[in-house]
């Protein structure tokens, strides 16, 4: 996680952070909640500057992302979207964590993804259940997981495409996770 | 694309088998349930449950009941339950539609409103079958 240039890091971080909050903000707003989809569905565009985030600056920055998106729920959505967003990202970022340092060993970003889409949909249909108090939320949880496949495997690929071209423009070559992921990419 | 230009791993097929097969294994296995069933409402708030409703012709008052929880209007019929209205920002409830069968669940997270279906006895125990 160390750096040669904090103010570089901090300075991407807010970008990233916002560009994560515009995502989530436009999820919200210009895509309805399409029928034939479970109730609260929704793409995790957000998702990939989360895994993003921990792939180049390490899992304290998707951490810190995880946090500000939660913060930004709870303050334009209200409780229960703060608590759903905070429990999805916390578990989601918790599975990106672990799998961090076998990213480019063992799994790709399309695994890592679709692992963190599945862990976010646990992660609310949990919060869902601990603020109803009702185990019979969790019959929703198959149409989560298949919903959590799609949406995970849309936003693994992008990360797939978009992380290699990222680290190739050299912009985060003085970032040592990042640079340990390039160098194991290949 | 071709798979080493995105950087796969054998992992990915790990991950994707595991949870493929867990996705199959949680829709396959309601479908071992009775379908003719005659099933019950049990409507939860804060909690608790506060009322269990049999959804049949014979035990229900009117062919549909409705019920105001919360700030939530839960419909009743023998077909099943759906959440007509609800007072919640983003009234996922209502957009669920309407639930049919056993284990199936409505939820209003903020009002913390849960009405869930529940296989009451099978469906040749109703009226209909000992009508002839």
């Amino acid at each position: 996680m160390k750096t040669k240039n904090p103010a570089q890091k901090i300075a991407l971080l807010g970008v990233f952070g916002a560009l994560a909050l515009t995502l989530s903000f436009l999820e919200n707003t210009l895509l309805p909640d399409l029928p034939l989809l479970p109730p609260g569905a929704k793409l995790g565009l957000s998702n990939i500057v989360t895994v993003l985030c921990g792939g180049l600056f390490g899992a304290p920055a998707a951490f810190a992302i995880t946090a500000l998106k939660a913060l930004f729920a709870l303050v334009t959505r209200g409780m229960t979207a703060g608590l759903m967003s905070l429990s999805g990202g916390l578990l989601s970022t918790v599975v990106l964590w672990a799998l961090l340092k076998k990213i480019g060993r063992t799994v790709s970003y399309l695994g890592v993804g679709v692992l963190c889409a599945a862990a976010h949909n646990l992660g609310q249909l949990l919060m869902s259940v601990l603020l109803t108090g009702s185990l019979a939320l969790l019959s929703y949880g198959k149409y989560l997981l298949l919903f959590a496949l799609a949406t995970g495997t849309l936003t693994g690929l992008m990360l797939c495409v978009l992380v290699p071209r990222l680290l190739q423009t050299g912009r985060f070559s003085n970032i040592n996770e990042a640079k340990r992921i390039f160098e194991n990419w290949r | 694309m071709k798979a080493e230009r995105l950087g796969l791993r054998a992992g990915d097929g790990v991950i994707y088998a595991v949870l493929v097969l867990l996705c199959a294994a949680l829709f396959l296995l309601p479908l071992l349930r009775d379908d003719d069933a005659v099933l019950t409402a049990q409507i939860m708030a804060d909690g608790e449950v506060i009322e269990t409703v049999e959804l049949s012709l014979s035990a229900m008052q009117a062919f549909e009941e409705t019920r105001e929880v919360n700030g939530c209007v839960i419909v009743l019929s023998p077909e099943g339950v759906c959440v007509a209205d609800a007072d919640c920002p983003d009234r996922l409830c209502v957009k669920t539609g309407m639930i049919t069968r056993a284990g199936e669940a409505i939820a209003c997270v903020p009002n913390r409103v849960v009405v869930t279906l529940r296989q009451a006895r099978a469906a040749d125990e109703t009226y209909d079958g000992v009508a002839y």
